[in-house]
């Protein structure tokens, strides 16, 4: 593929961890098109072909109703997130482009203590609209499947 | 035994390693039946699957003759783990470090050289064979549920859950069931806390926000509280009224951008914008739209709605212990039905809308127990007096149940701490 899309696919996904980063979720919201999934699965599902997950949002609906209830139902420990991803591997360059891309994730709590979280990667599938790439699907792959405590904010 | 009083529990029991060492074995190896697994899990001879049973590695599978058999997943020669994968389907069980070989009824069947080779002796005359078998448990089950014991001499499965649960686990297995997928969760709190937890009508509409926020919770719906002779089970159930349930999965939802969240996110009461996460389609004979059943000591078996899964509780010390949730539906299920399931599993688990809480609150009590010094928890809502079964939203008798139990099985009186 050529080198000013693959800029832009790494665009799309640093926007997309610097806006939970910084809690900023309308703009990560913004990222998805309008029918698109969002879903986090254990890496020993996958393993054994089992469909389950620990987050599943099948439409952007859905997806929006976890950040409302995030944003003013649920209670969860008190933490600043960062990921750190790779670079990502282009596996389909057409139209949608797919792409898989590592992170690791990590909490830091009150006391300024921080640890990893999870580590694992993206698996997108991004479509071109009106010229602005979206991911029009994003399962997130959990590597480290035993959640410390609790998982309340997407990966 | 006095089945009242048990409203104070010292904060010393969630903390205390010489304790902790007297439950595992007292209760996890003692008198008591555990949660296992699931049949449909090793539905072929030779499936295996690793899990726990207190703080033992315990591996179940299936024989050629169907029997399931479970034993504690270590080596008769030098102790290491025989089986180091989660699952898999095997012939028989070869430790990785001198190949001694058990076959699925876990008896040692081989040992490399055992007689000797170029002129080294091998394994004395009489080494018995018989007698370095896999350490063995008993098992037995209520239709697919799979549960295991240490004990040669506790009571039989059926009489130890009492007919209430024996019932419950019988309406919750009415078929055979699917397993779509496990949920792993890491608590640093005592494996106690999380057994009240599951007891404890009164948390839910405070700790859980989603309920109130998205007007879910209404305190009109009938619920109760059933717990088994000894109390040392419990069941919580809530019913919901016959015009909030229908009988089919919920029809596809129109796509089309959400509201933005500025304005989605507005007002005191919120609604869902894809609201076929609280559709429940009636599937049991009864009424009962959410069930919390909790079999001592170390599983609870859920249903919120049409997602249903078990629960085991795997104690590491004191002050952790780890979830793993088994999400299933039954092999009849529709495409849409599976669908729906996996959908409603956001209810519950790691990440569930009206659970994610409970860790958070359970490692808030940990922390602060671990404070040290004196201090108990007060369990009174609902009362102090005799520990019944009851019909009421706000109480946390079943708690006192728990205690009660607790204290019959450790020997301990909490008048003195």
């Amino acid at each position: 593929m050529d080198a000013a899309l693959r800029l832009r696919v790494e665009a799309l996904i640093a926007e997309a961890s610097a806006a939970l980063d910084n809690e900023d979720y309308q703009a990560w919201l913004d990222l998805f098109h309008d029918e698109s999934a969002y879903r986090i699965v254990p890496l020993e599902n996958l393993r054994q072909g089992l469909p389950g997950s620990v987050m599943l949002c099948e439409t952007k609906k859905a997806l929006s109703d976890r950040i409302v209830s995030l944003l003013r139902a649920n209670t969860y420990n008190p933490h600043s997130a960062r990921r750190i991803t790779g670079p990502p591997r282009i596996t389909a360059s057409g139209d949608p482009i797919e792409a898989e891309t590592p992170y690791a994730l990590y909490q830091t709590d009150v006391e300024g203590v921080s640890r990893l979280f999870a580590v694992g990667c993206y698996r997108d599938t991004i479509g071109s609209f009106g010229g602005a790439l979206r991911f029009v699907d994003r399962t997130v792959v959990l590597d480290s499947f035993a959640i410390p405590t609790l998982l309340a904010k997407p990966v | 035994m006095d089945r009242s009083g048990f409203d104070r529990i010292p904060y010393a029991w969630y903390r205390d390693e010489a304790l902790y060492r007297l439950e595992i074995e007292r209760i996890f190896e003692g008198e008591t039946w555990s949660f296992l697994g699931l049949e449909a899990e090793i539905p072929n001879a030779g499936d295996f699957r690793r899990t726990v049973i207190g703080e033992a590695p315990v591996l179940f599978n299936r024989a050629e003759d169907g029997r399931v058999h479970a034993f504690v997943n270590r080596c008769s020669h030098r102790g290491a783990l025989i089986q180091r994968e989660n699952f898999g389907n095997v012939a028989a069980h070869v430790c990785l470090y001198h190949s001694w070989t058990y076959d699925l009824a876990g008896d040692l069947v081989a040992i490399p050289h055992r007689h000797g080779v170029g002129g080294s002796p091998g394994m004395p005359d009489d080494f018995d064979m018989a007698c370095h078998g896999l350490r063995k448990l008993r098992v037995d089950r209520v239709n697919g549920v799979l549960f295991a014991t240490f004990s040669e001499t506790v009571e039989p499965l059926r009489d130890y859950l009492g007919p209430t649960h024996v019932a419950h686990l019988e309406r919750l297995f009415r078929g055979p069931v699917r397993v779509l997928g496990y949920q792993r969760q890491a608590v640093r709190g005592n494996w106690k806390a999380y057994l009240e937890n599951v007891r404890d009508h009164y948390h839910g509409a405070l700790l859980h926000g989603f309920q109130s926020t998205f007007g879910i919770n209404r305190s009109t719906h009938d619920c109760g509280s059933r717990m088994d002779p000894k109390r040392r089970h419990s069941l919580l159930f809530v019913r919901q009224p016959p015009e909030e349930y229908e009988d089919a999965p919920p029809p596809a939802l129109d796509p089309g951008p959400p509201l933005p969240l500025a304005e989605a996110a507005e007002g005191a009461r919120l609604a869902l914008q894809d609201p076929r996460l609280l559709h429940f389609a009636r599937e049991f004979d009864d009424d009962r739209s959410t069930t919390m059943c909790s079999i001592f000591p170390n599983s609870t078996f859920q249903q919120i709605r049409n997602a249903l899964a078990a629960r085991q509780i795997r104690p590491r010390g004191p002050g952790a212990f780890d979830l793993v949730f088994t999400i299933f539906g039954y092999r009849d299920d529709s495409a849409e039905m599976t669908a729906h399931r996996l959908r409603q599993a956001n209810m519950a688990g790691p990440a569930g809308y009206v659970s994610l809480e409970d860790a958070e609150a359970l490692e808030a009590c940990q922390s602060g127990h671990r404070a040290g010094g004196d201090g108990n928890s007060v369990v009174e809502m609902g009362g102090r007096g005799p520990i019944r079964d009851g019909d009421e939203k706000l109480d946390d008798v079943m708690i006192r149940g728990f205690w009660s139990y607790y204290c019959e099985i450790m020997g301990l009186d909490p008048r003195e701490g």
